[in-house]
């Protein structure tokens, strides 16, 4: 979902992945644990359907993003479905770097190989997420505490 | 005054809060994905159905091809063509003195006769290029009957009334043979119905049975260019080259039939038995065991419970199983062929066994077998012995394209036929 716009599409994209999965296991040789294996297949297959529709990682120079503040809000006490709506109110290119790099605990080295990507283009998205995240919670400022 | 706790970073609070998140798909989903997989199953065996389709297509448009040019290729013959020919004489070609002096070397001028037809007079040359043949002395011998009026045959007939005309022709050819030879050329020219490849008409490639003539129309075919210079035209049994039946023998042929072969299939199945096995005293892995429990749950070997004892083998009982196939080749020289085609093997065995093979889910029983201990996930907890034996039909069923190199010895009228 965190890597959606839609319930409808992150089902397309779980249908697609565990077709993939499902296809793949003869190649699955064990070398990692299959759950990290399957969450890899979704990952890329929700990046590569989301690639097929638009371009969605245009260049943000760095130096635009440099005034972005460390001063963010604390989202511990959040509902993570709020949270997900923000998460998905993001441009489709911020959105999955920051789903990437924040959560799922990528570096952006790996998020730029992953999506063909430079590793400054990475940053500058993340740091452009983190910057529209903090507007939108500061914004509507009524999200609700989980 | 204890520590604060320490802050955590941006990136591990949103870990913290996804981290149990838990948002179920909808039923549809797995539904949708088990469709999908079943379609991309069925997809495979449809795609291979279609490769094995498409070759028995190909095959049967490479038997059909063979089979129609083999149909239609022109009987070969070395035997001596000497049918009954209607023959006409008609003169095919004016030509001019010069074109007369221009000789074949198949033709020549023995004379004329001259006979009323019609209330005109008509120059009838003469056949006479007797020695344009191989040689042979039949031949001769046959021409110089021609030039005597009396063939072999002495059954020269005509049609659309023009039979007089060739008798007379073959008569006045008899009366005139005497007499020097006159301006006209005469060609002595292949019957239609031995022939009508051009270059089965060179002079030396043909030999003359009877002079008669007749119309070009009725040979159905174009003349050969060197035929524009003669003035008439004359119909000729002719005898093909024995040479030539011979280099076509000798050549690559294609050939075609239908095959049935016996054969009696046993695939060993068997197991080891208890004096090898104690000997190997070797565990057969569960995953990859086509053997059988020993004497059931009962009285399992000291084994780990995941593996699967190899005991008494299992009886099996091979059966006599046919083969069918149509098969084309092609001779490559006077013993070797190659082979291909389409076969079709049924192979048969009869398998006996006191064991059986539970699943644990639908319950269900099946007689245990080599070939169905790993599809039915055998192993010391769900096998067991039935007390009694149970016979299982096994069917093998292959279709394959053979590709074969055939050695061929023949005798008077059998050819032996060995081929891997």
């Amino acid at each position: 979902m965190r890597y959606c716009k839609s319930q409808e599409d992150a089902e397309d994209v779980l249908q697609e992945a565990f077709v993939k999965v499902f296809n793949s296991l003869e190649k699955f040789r064990g070398e990692a644990s299959i759950k990290y294996w399957i969450k890899r297949i979704v990952i890329n297959t929700a990046l590569n359907h989301h690639r097929k529709k638009v371009y969605l990682y245009p260049h943000l120079d760095i130096e635009e993003v440099h005034n972005i503040g460390d001063d963010d809000v604390e989202i511990t006490n959040y509902n993570y479905r709020d949270l997900l709506t923000i998460i998905q109110s993001l441009p489709q290119g911020c959105q999955a770097i920051f789903n990437l790099y924040a959560i799922e605990g990528y570096k952006h080295k790996e998020i730029a190989e992953m999506l063909e990507i430079s590793e400054g283009t990475s940053k500058s998205q993340y740091a452009r997420a983190r910057s529209l995240i903090k507007e939108l919670i500061t914004e509507t400022g009524e999200v609700k505490h989980g | 005054m204890a520590n604060a706790p320490e802050k955590k970073s941006y990136e591990e609070q949103w870990r913290e809060v996804f981290n149990q998140a838990e948002m179920p798909p909808s039923s549809n989903v797995w539904k949708s994905i088990d469709q999908e997989l079943t379609t991309q199953e069925s997809g495979k065996y449809r795609k291979g159905f279609f490769f094995y389709r498409a070759v028995a297509a190909g095959l049967l448009l490479c038997i059909a091809g063979l089979s129609w040019y083999i149909l239609t290729r022109p009987a070969d013959s070395d035997q001596i063509v000497q049918g009954d020919v209607s023959s006409t004489e008609q003169q095919i070609t004016p030509s001019d003195e010069a074109n007369r002096e221009s000789n074949l070397a198949s033709s020549s001028s023995m004379g004329s006769a001259t006979q009323t037809e019609n209330g005109t007079e008509t120059e009838y040359p003469l056949a006479d290029n007797t020695d344009q043949s191989s040689g042979d002395d039949k031949t001769t011998s046959t021409a110089d009957n021609v030039a005597l009026g009396t063939s072999e045959e002495g059954n020269l007939t005509a049609g659309d009334g023009t039979e007089s005309s060739a008798k007379n022709a073959t008569q006045l050819a008899v009366n005139d043979a005497k007499e020097p030879a006159l301006a006209a050329k005469t060609l002595i020219f292949p019957n239609e119905e031995v022939s009508q490849r051009e270059e089965e008409l060179l002079s030396d490639n043909h030999r003359v049975g009877r002079v008669a003539a007749l119309p070009p129309d009725a040979l159905a075919m174009n003349a050969p260019t060197w035929a524009d210079n003669v003035d008439k035209l004359f119909l000729v049994p002719q005898y093909r080259k024995r040479e030539v039946a011979d280099k076509e023998k000798s050549g690559a042929q294609f050939f075609a039939g239908l095959a049935m072969a016996p054969s009696l299939f046993d695939p060993n199945f068997q197991s080891q038995n208890e004096a090898a096995l104690a000997s190997a005293d070797v565990p057969v892995a569960e995953s990859f065991s086509y053997a059988l429990a020993a004497d059931g749950v009962s009285n399992a070997r000291n084994f780990s419970s995941n593996t699967v004892m190899v005991a008494e083998g299992l009886e099996n009982q091979s059966s006599v199983s046919l083969s069918y196939g149509f098969d084309v080749g092609l001779t490559l020289g006077e013993h070797w062929s190659i082979e291909s085609g389409l076969d079709y093997q049924n192979f048969q065995t009869v398998t006996q066994t006191q064991y059986s093979v539970v699943d644990l889910q639908s319950g269900e029983r099946y007689p245990l077998l080599a070939t169905n201990a790993v599809a039915n996930q055998a192993n010391a907890f769900n096998v067991a012995s039935t007390g009694s034996n149970s016979e299982v039909d096994n069917q093998f069923q292959f279709v394959s394209v053979p590709l074969r190199v055939g050695y061929n010895v023949h005798f008077s009228k059998i050819t032996l036929s060995v081929s891997p």
